[in-house]
């Protein structure tokens, strides 16, 4: 019969959160420091279409996908981070949550929380997302929209307030 | 008067290729545009610009709406040459950008310097029908004999000065458009300030009525 104090002390119960004895020393990484394991580590939990793969139509899902190949068509997460890697042509508009561009996107960028076009990356297209960012060395063609859907009378407000900038600018200061 | 001959027809050395100045137009913009940020989803900027992050970060402070059309590789074809239709596609993608709300800032960088006649012509033409009372406009013309042979890249620091960055060290002749020929360019557009710096670029400022 089982008895509760059979249980060995030093098994946790939750596979997943295991915890070295104190009088362990932690372990020491004695691998070179290369950006490999952390890739692998970071991909893990997504889906890849590797650099040989080729992908013509839509791509939909609710996981993370990271893009080392060729699309062509619509990448549509909207729930989930698309990567588009070093080695990724992506030729389509990409719908994601997050959006990570690294290699090259031919197409719009709908982000539901931010754009990034990291400092390899480059977009023919337009950005629309509340966050954008651009890695110094990042080439962008297109339009970024920041914004939510504009507001008439406010819209009129800014303008009268443009103009009457530019009257007191005009009627004091003008250098020719 | 050999060697005065000689100092006047050698050619002009390239500029450092890396030149932080200070920037009296972009320090009027910042002015002009600090109208808080309940206003900044309806701010329309067009960038003729390439895209540069410092740049973005400057207009995204006061607009939500950024074209960047990267107008400098379109003048020139891939052998170096004037590309036969760099305005292509600007009036379309800018008519696509702004609908018919207008353009609130244009910056147009050195790019009138490498354009000729007909084409300074037609993108001042192309910008003057996508402008609205109260739009913005900035460009530097070279006021010097000489202007390297390809635009520069511009980066706005945070202390609103511009650093140059060259693309090649090769110079060509600067048209040197006088304020009558660019006020031609941009029809319905006002000059409203003009900064004459000791790099050669003046800076000028214009509003269109």
């Amino acid at each position: 019969m089982w008895k509760k104090s059979d249980f060995p002390e030093n098994i946790d119960k939750n596979p997943g959160n295991s915890v070295l004895p104190i009088s362990t020393p932690p372990p020491i990484d004695t691998a070179p420091k290369s950006a490999a394991p952390v890739e692998r580590a970071a991909t893990a939990d997504k889906a890849i279409i590797g650099p040989s793969i080729s992908v013509k139509g839509e791509i939909s899902g609710a996981e993370d996908i990271l893009i080392q190949g060729t699309v062509d068509g619509t990448l549509n997460l909207k729930q989930n981070i698309v990567t588009v890697g070093k080695s990724g042509r992506v030729s389509a508009n990409v719908y994601g949550r997050i959006i990570h561009v690294e290699g090259e996107v031919t197409g719009d960028c709908f982000g539901t929380e931010q754009v990034v076009v990291h400092k390899s990356g480059t977009v023919k297209g337009n950005i629309t997302a509340p966050r954008v960012s651009l890695e110094d060395g990042a080439r962008l063609k297109g339009t970024i929209d920041t914004s939510s859907v504009p507001d008439t009378a406010a819209e009129g407000k800014f303008e009268a307030k443009q103009t009457s900038k530019r009257d007191a600018n005009g009627s004091t200061s003008v250098a020719q | 008067m050999g060697v005065l001959r000689a100092l006047r027809i050698a050619p002009p050395s390239p500029p450092p290729q890396r030149s932080e100045n200070p920037s009296y137009a972009l320090k009027e913009l910042a002015s002009d545009f600090d109208i808080g940020a309940e206003y900044r989803k309806y701010c329309h900027v067009l960038d003729l610009g390439a895209s540069v992050r410092e740049n973005f970060e400057f207009y995204s402070k006061f607009a939500a709406h950024i074209q960047i059309e990267e107008l400098a590789s379109n003048l020139f074809d891939a052998t170096g040459k004037p590309a036969p239709d760099p305005l292509g596609a600007l009036a379309g993608n800018t008519a696509q950008f702004c609908q018919d709300k207008g353009l609130d800032l244009i910056v147009c960088w050195d790019l009138f310097n490498y354009c000729t006649l007909n084409q300074a012509a037609e993108l001042g033409q192309i910008l003057s029908r996508h402008s609205k009372p109260g739009t913005r406009l900035f460009t530097l013309i070279g006021t010097h004999s000489h202007i390297t042979a390809r635009p520069s890249l511009f980066r706005i620091t945070d202390g609103l000065r511009l650093v140059y960055e060259r693309t090649t060290s090769e110079m060509i002749k600067c048209p040197k458009w006088t304020k009558t020929e660019v006020n031609r360019f941009l029809p319905g557009f006002t000059r409203v300030r003009s900064f004459l710096l000791r790099n050669g670029m003046e800076e000028q400022l214009f509003v269109f009525e």
